[in-house]
């Protein structure tokens, strides 16, 4: 064969080799933009070279739409043990918790309560969970993980409009919605054991339909324990005031930020400490030994800790007993409710991230 | 071409190494190696593969409730240049495509595309042995950091460093490939062929981390031979894959949901239109999968693969 047959023959194939890759690549589908990328707001309320692709992108760590709740002890659930971490609501009489081992997968619960729809918004490597009213501008809607991190933190945003959210910022940094903020709903970080402790007989999530992962395995290694160890990078991760992964009570309010750390409280029992946020004085409640720390306004109150009586935790002078979501549950102000700043736990490298100034 | 020459090249097809969620993914390490030629000698191939990542894995088990969807598609430029007897020179060009669809939980497509240069490897090969029956032949290759590992995507954002065509970081390549005649039944042929990558470290991740993606060993091994149908030869071969991957690593700490192993079936099959120029078709199907944590794996893989060769007279050259 001569090199200019050779050549054609070359050429021929070459041609039926581009033929079939076209007819084996995929079909252009309907594509949905990313979020925020459709609203017209390119803009970004936080560095935009600083919002890294988690990796599984939009929805591919999915959210629980559809939860699913039981009422057994954390130990039947054959995923929990009695030091993993639940997130307690209380919205009206409603009780419910939220195990931190299935938030590791899933990172958001859009659920309804009776009088409440709530975004159970979970960060597992921030360590910092919150709940958000689904109710966004009048319009109910659910939210869903983008798959963005910022500053090492979970980035929701809402199927409504797109619109993506910073969880520890309490802010929407890109969309339509950029600049509005959350409506929050406290929830109480505690382990499963306190947990039954104070509420043996109510609701606990089992997990949603149409959704498996393997609930006893902690998806991120050793990171937790890893003192030294981020994923993705955070502003200001050199601030070793504490260690990285220490969890501490983060306290926000009109703007200011306090953070609080387990080892003001007695080793044994509830203790009680006040701090200012925001200017105002805030009563922040907390216990080693159940692992729980909360903070309301005590208006005026004067409290004192109250031991062996979960989930009572304070009474005031007049004989008012108060439980762990700051309510009156026994005495003259019956069903009373203190108001409160917003309040998470949280690893210390992520307080330092997202508020660099922090005074403790 | 030698009948030992025509099978080699079916030997070595192209096919692309598995990417799971967090593996590299570009396909060098199981499409390197042409077949010794004869001196002077130029073989090339054009070739295209896909790699259908859509199963995702807990370990050994499939989990059922998966939405996402990856793929690499890459387009290939293989060259070889047989400088002696027994040395050969060897470059690998590969074009990537990558893309992640997902169906958003409210039933909407959402798709990340990156296109780029991948990492290009050069190769230098040595013939301990080359007769007419057996070959074995040993190669140490360089793949060099060219491809982009900051592609973004159409917002902007830096997309995660499995999604980019490059990996930034120096690889070194080793490979080993035995052909010999099998229990002396004409036409039946015996390959092994183990490829070993030693991933570099990219110091420039996300600015100034360190990424390491998972040392990969891999081992090919099968038979082959023609068969005579429709007046044409169509050389046939049959294999598994086998290949391990090492967990990645950040910063030195290991990656969780990284690394892993599998076992692939592997058909190939070729059209030869002469001695010196054939369409090879190949298919992988993992049968075995296990991986560390939660990832996406292959579900299936297939390559087209066109091959040639031109021999340059010495006056030619």
């Amino acid at each position: 064969m001569s090199f200019k047959q050779y050549s054609a023959i070359k050429g021929l194939l070459f041609c039926m080799v581009l033929s079939l890759i076209q007819a084996c690549s995929p079909k252009s589908e309907p594509i949905m933009p990313n979020p925020g990328a459709s609203n017209g707001t390119p803009e970004w309320l936080v560095p935009k070279n600083q919002v890294l692709d988690g990796g599984p992108g939009i929805d591919g760590i999915p959210s629980i739409d559809e939860p699913i709740f039981g009422t057994q002890s954390f130990e039947s659930l054959g995923f929990m043990g009695a030091g993993d971490f639940v997130l307690m609501i209380k919205q009206q009489n409603e009780i419910r918790a939220y195990p931190v081992p299935i938030l590791d997968w899933h990172e958001i619960v859009n659920d309804d309560l009776d009088t409440l729809s709530v975004a159970i918004n979970y960060c597992p490597l921030t360590g910092t969970g919150i709940g958000w009213n689904r109710k966004v501008e009048g319009v109910k809607t659910t939210f869903g993980v983008s798959g963005l991190l910022y500053n090492s933190n979970l980035m929701p945003y809402d199927r409504s409009t797109e619109s993506i959210w910073s969880q520890i910022k309490l802010q929407c940094v890109n969309g339509r919605l950029i600049g509005k903020t959350p409506k929050t709903i406290t929830l109480i970080e505690t382990t499963a054991s306190t947990w039954q402790k104070m509420y043996p007989n109510f609701k606990i999530l089992t997990g949603g339909k149409g959704r498996t992962r393997p609930y006893g395995t902690y998806p991120y290694g050793d990171f937790k324990v890893n003192q030294e160890r981020l994923i993705f990078p955070a502003d200001n991760s050199s601030d070793n005031r504490f260690p990285k992964k220490e969890r501490l009570l983060g306290i926000i309010h009109q703007g200011d930020v306090k953070v609080v750390p387990f080892k003001i409280f007695p080793l044994k029992g509830i203790g009680l400490a006040v701090r200012t946020v925001g200017g105002e004085p805030t009563i922040v409640i907390g216990s080693n030994e159940f692992n729980f720390m909360c903070a309301y306004f005590p208006k005026g109150n004067k409290f004192e800790p109250v031991q062996d009586r979960l989930p009572i935790v304070m009474k005031d002078a007049n004989n008012n007993f108060y439980d762990i979501f700051g309510q009156v549950v026994e005495g003259p102000n019956k069903d009373a409710l203190l108001k409160k700043p917003d309040f998470m736990m949280g690893y210390w490298f992520a307080w330092a991230a997202f508020y660099p100034d922090l005074d403790l | 071409m030698s009948l030992f020459h025509f099978f080699c090249f079916l030997l070595f097809p192209g096919s692309v190494i598995a990417q799971t969620c967090c593996s590299g993914g570009v396909p060098v390490s199981a499409n390197i190696g042409f077949p010794s030629g004869e001196k002077k000698q130029l073989q090339f191939g054009i070739g295209y593969d896909y790699n259908q990542i859509t199963r995702l894995y807990n370990a050994r088990n499939i989990l059922d409730n998966n939405n996402r969807k990856r793929s690499t598609q890459s387009y290939l430029i293989r060259a070889s240049y047989q400088w002696q007897r027994r040395f050969a020179t060897e470059l690998f060009v590969p074009f990537v495509r990558q893309s992640r669809n997902i169906q958003t939980l409210s039933n909407t497509n959402d798709r990340e595309i990156s296109l780029g240069l991948g990492d290009p490897a050069i190769l230098m090969s040595y013939d301990w042995l080359n007769t007419e029956k057996v070959n074995w032949t040993s190669s140490l290759g360089l793949r060099l950091p060219l491809g982009s590992f900051s592609e973004t995507n159409d917002r902007g954002l830096l997309l995660i460093n499995d999604m980019q065509p490059g990996s930034g970081a120096f690889d070194f390549i080793f490979r080993n490939a035995l052909n010999l005649p099998f229990a002396k039944q004409p036409g039946l042929l015996f390959f092994f062929n183990s490829i070993y990558t030693w991933r570099g470290e990219n110091r420039r991740y996300l600015g100034s981390q360190n990424y390491r993606f998972g040392q990969d060993l891999q081992a090919i091994a099968g038979f082959s031979r023609n068969i005579f149908a429709l007046k044409q030869i169509w050389p046939l071969a049959l294999g598994l894959r086998y290949r391990y991957t090492t967990a990645d690593q950040q910063n030195q700490n290991e990656l969780p949901n990284t690394g892993g192993e599998w076992l692939y079936a592997r058909l190939n099959l070729g059209l030869a239109f002469n001695p010196a120029t054939q369409l090879q078709l190949g298919l992988e199907i993992p049968f075995y999968t296990h991986l560390q944590g939660v990832q996406l794996s292959s579900h299936y893989q297939f390559n087209l693969t066109y091959l040639g060769e031109i021999k340059f007279k010495k006056d030619e050259f």
